[in-house]
């Protein structure tokens, strides 16, 4: 690297940390918590490097005295030490299998996707403020506070999940995080229809997309570039179930998860369902904001071979996910159990999008043959349906045991990843658990 | 039901930092400080162990990074350097035996 390079990416790095010199200021000056919080309690595994917020007091800490990462439980306050960490800068997070046997996910247990810099909870959660405008003849500003008092407060358990879920089970790899099956979790949902506020906003016939608005940063920093600006067709965002929410299973919505106000879009890919909401702008057009172009959040049209790059690949070809689709997993027993006698008793969860889940099978013998499960019925459209069910096995032995969940137009998971894509969206091929069964 | 730690510290529990990676987390090679230094400027290093790609595909990466996220864009050198590190380091994954895709390149 010549000097004039190398000094290009130095300046890089020092903006980089002339920006977590600036975070860890606020922090250290605001809330002092380097006092009050131990390494651990900051999420830090011993050993595996020194938080932003400690590179302050810190800043001659040299690159080689770090030991090799090593695995360690996940360390977040409030969060489970179970659940999974797929990357630390952004934060994404997955839920084990197991750890999706709560009839409604825990926040504890809910999974973290963020595409940026978080935004901090604010002292006054209630003075946050939502704009509405665009294509509306009433532009709104209004607070979370007057939001919970003057419109109908709701509460749905509803089912949120990434659009990247089951990416890792393409072939050839997908670009972007390595979900296994835990981007996904059905909680408890309190706030107001999205509609409502809409209407006070009167929006205008021209208007036929929604844009969102959010607080958290771009991880370059640059103030003019967005880390994630959704949208949504406007008969989504008028649908009942659309939602403005600051509680979730009856507590403040963690900020981790989009606290103190989020949007919540059930059945479409989770993206949508934007965190730190600030604005919401209705256009005249299909929304432009970054995760709307080129092939990011779609699904191909015209199907591709797998493999196939992005560049080579004409974004006419693909189009928005408006639908996620039907899934199933077994939540009980985890993978890996032994058990003994001759039966396994399972428990399970299975969702779907916009349609709804009608019947859910399970096999012992690799699809050989199947059985159907006991549903639960759901609370609400966009619940999960969680099942049981109780299999009889021929013999002491191995078993992999699969579930497959068929939606309401009669469309079950895919027995094999499918409808290969550059970013691994849509799968949602039938998944299984190793189970051990003793005499 | 929320864990009660999840409300009872929030002030920390709801400030993520997260922490800065160090270069002897990424094997070591010719253009390891390209990619240490180009990539982290903005994002930690597990999402870029993560991916599986041959010369082509990490291209590609840069691409995207360069158009889509507003890296400033590497000279031919580094960029080069960084391609053939991360397809020699984070290369695709073995395929499947027993089962060949006529279709892939």
């Amino acid at each position: 690297m010549s000097l004039s390079e190398m000094n290009s990416a130095e300046s890089m790095n020092e903006a980089a940390a002339s920006r977590l010199d600036e975070l860890a200021a606020i922090e250290v000056g605001r809330r002092g918590f380097l006092k009050g919080a131990s390494l651990a309690a900051l999420g830090v595994a011993a050993g595996v490097g020194l938080p932003r917020a400690a590179s302050a007091q810190a800043p001659a800490a040299p690159p080689a005295a770090a030991a090799p990462a090593a695995p360690a439980p996940f360390n977040f306050p409030g969060k489970d030490p179970g659940l999974v960490s797929l990357g630390d800068n952004p934060l994404n997070v997955e839920t084990p299998a197991a750890m999706l046997d709560d009839d409604t996910t825990p926040a504890s247990k809910f999974f973290i996707r963020t595409h940026g810099i978080n935004p901090e909870m604010p002292a006054d959660p209630d003075a946050w403020q939502i704009v509405i405008d665009g294509e509306v003849d009433n532009p709104l500003t209004i607070t979370l506070g007057e939001l919970k008092s003057r419109y109908e407060n709701v509460t749905y358990r509803m089912v949120l999940e990434c659009a990247g879920n089951w990416r890792s089970f393409f072939v050839p790899a997908a670009s972007g995080n390595q979900w296994t099956t835990g981007g996904v979790g059905c909680a408890e949902w309190t706030g107001v229809r999205l509609r409502d506020v809409l209407n006070d906003a009167r929006p205008k016939a021209s208007a036929i997309y929604t844009a969102h608005y959010a607080a958290d940063r771009h991880l370059s920093g640059e103030a003019d570039r967005q880390a994630l600006s959704r949208g949504v067709p406007i008969a989504k965002a008028m649908d009942e179930y659309s939602l403005i929410v600051w509680a979730m299973n009856g507590e403040p919505l963690p900020s981790i998860n989009g606290g103190p106000v989020r949007l919540l879009y059930p059945g479409f890919p989770g993206s949508a369902s934007e965190k730190w909401i600030q604005r919401i702008q209705l256009r005249e057009v299909v929304h432009d904001g970054s995760g709307m172009t080129g092939l990011s959040y779609k699904l191909p049209i015209n199907p591709v071979v797998p493999g196939t790059p992005a560049a080579d690949i004409d974004p006419a070809t693909f189009a928005i996910i408006e639908n996620m689709p039907v899934k199933s997993l077994i939540t009980s027993p985890a993978h890996g159990t032994t058990i003994s006698g001759n039966r396994i008793e399972l428990r399970g969860a299975a969702w779907d999008g916009e349609d709804e889940v009608a019947s859910v099978d399970v096999s012992i013998d690799g699809g050989v043959t199947w059985q159907p499960v006991d549903l639960q019925a759901p609370r609400n459209k966009y619940d999960w349906r969680r099942w049981t069910a109780s299999v009889e096995v021929p013999a002491p032995g191995y078993y992999e045991v699969r579930s497959r969940a068929t939606d309401s137009n009669g469309r079950s998971q895919s027995i094999v990843p499918t409808n290969w894509n550059p970013s691994g969206y849509g799968g949602n091929s039938i998944r299984q658990v190793a189970v051990l069964v003793t005499a | 039901m929320a864990a009660p730690i999840a409300f009872s510290a929030p002030t920390i529990a709801q400030n993520y930092q997260p922490r800065i990676p160090t270069i002897d987390e990424l094997p070591e090679g010719v253009g390891r400080e390209e990619v240490f230094y180009t990539c982290t400027a903005c994002h930690g290093l597990d999402v870029i162990k993560a991916q599986h790609k041959d010369e082509a595909g990490w291209d590609e990466i840069v691409d995207y990074m360069i158009t889509v996220q507003g890296l400033f864009p590497p000279t031919p050198e580094d960029r080069a350097r960084i391609v053939s590190y991360l397809a020699a380091n984070f290369p695709p994954l073995p395929a499947a035996p027993g089962y060949t895709n006529p279709f892939l390149r």
